[in-house]
């Protein structure tokens, strides 16, 4: 089905989602820094691919971008972003230091925000897998650190490949104490979504898509 | 002087003062092209190498692709009485934004950048117009600054600073 025509009833639906991926997310971080993590209701946007960078976050801003694809049932896409202001603070709280002590991000820091891109999206996917019945599995995550719009680019090349939207679902992650915030973006291809889509039709009993 | 920014899979025109701009080139290329003459220059932002090898049939913007974008630019300088012998590129872009250690499962499909700068230059060398600055490859994202006046291009990375090409 074409993205671009997905009604009120999926929308409420992958946002639905969403909510349970990101909800035992968030418990998953918070037992791993042993802080309180809270995630937003998920946005489902829908977007042509090219408008994408304009309508999505800072465009300029430098982050840190956790990328993980998705195979199985629901071939997707998965980025990770936190800004670079708060990486240090981040890997120290993922490495149980004392915020602030951390000074430059050596290789074992980078090999936490991957670490964390993996126990981010392993706790989301699995959540989403269980309700739909359907396999999602992770690859190993990759990491780059450079403008969001840059980090982005690259997905959304490959994405358009065999797409014209771009379905999203983003969530924030948001640690109340340090104050650090990142986006977590599911993207599923145009084929994932006709399976996850017909999984939904099946257990709500909607026949006609409308 | 007019700043004219360059979004995805889109391309602009510019003459004399006006600087075409665009953001965040991570696999993606610039391609800038200029009549040293008038001093008007184009940009585009490709995507993809080839719009050929798409499976979704309904593409229709020729920005988007190597191949497509080259023809487009080049459609309208000559409606500016412009001929492609008159003209000079620069490329930008196509970085390998991610690092992975020890996989061949994402690896395989990021090869993106590198695809769409061999493919960006093959269609130059066929319509004969040389490349005479470059800055390509590497792990960087880029922004570029596209000065019609001068020809110059300045590439901006987020951590390593910037240079002219």
């Amino acid at each position: 089905m074409d993205s671009s025509r997905l009604n009120e009833f999926y929308r409420d639906a992958f946002q639905e989602l969403g909510n349970i991926g990101s909800g035992n997310a968030a418990t998953a971080l918070s037992q791993l820094v042993g802080r309180t993590i809270n995630m937003s209701v998920p946005e489902v946007m829908i977007i042509p691919i090219e408008r994408v960078p304009e309508i999505v976050g800072d465009m300029e801003e430098t982050v840190a971008g956790i990328y993980l694809e998705v195979y199985g049932d629901v071939p997707s896409k998965i980025l990770v972003t936190f800004p670079y202001k708060d990486l240090l603070s981040l890997t120290d709280l993922m490495l149980n230091q004392p915020v602030g002590t951390g000074s430059t991000l050596d290789e074992l820091k980078l090999s936490a925000l991957k670490e964390l891109g993996t126990i981010l999206s392993g706790a989301y996917l699995n959540a989403m897998s269980k309700f739909l019945d359907l396999r999602m599995i992770p690859s190993v995550p990759a990491l780059a650190i450079d403008s969001f719009t840059a980090v982005l680019d690259t997905i959304l090349a490959e994405l358009s490949q065999e797409n014209r939207y771009a379905l999203m679902l983003r969530t924030e992650i948001i640690e109340t104490e340090t104050k650090i915030s990142g986006s977590f973006f599911l993207i599923p291809e145009e084929n994932a979504l006709e399976t996850m889509t017909a999984v939904i039709q099946k257990t709500s009993g909607v026949v006609d898509i409308g | 002087m007019d700043r004219i920014k360059v979004g995805m899979a889109d391309w602009k025109l510019a003459r004399s003062q006006d600087i075409l701009v665009t953001f965040g080139l991570g696999s993606c290329v610039g391609l800038g092209l200029r009549d040293e003459k008038t001093k008007t220059a184009a940009m585009a932002h490709i995507m993809l190498p080839d719009s050929k090898q798409l499976r979704f049939r309904q593409d229709t913007n020729p920005a988007k692709f190597a191949d497509t974008a080259l023809r487009l630019m080049l459609e309208n300088f000559a409606r500016l009485g412009i001929a492609k012998q008159q003209l000079q590129a620069k490329i930008v872009g196509g970085a390998n934004m991610f690092i992975i250690a020890g996989t061949i499962a994402v690896e395989g499909n990021l090869k993106v950048g590198q695809r769409n700068v061999m493919a960006v230059k093959e269609q130059l060398e066929q319509t004969g117009i040389p490349v005479v600055g470059e800055d390509t490859g590497g792990n960087a994202g880029r922004s570029v600054e596209f000065f019609a006046e001068s020809g110059i291009m300045r590439v901006r990375t987020a951590l390593a600073g910037e240079r002219d090409i």
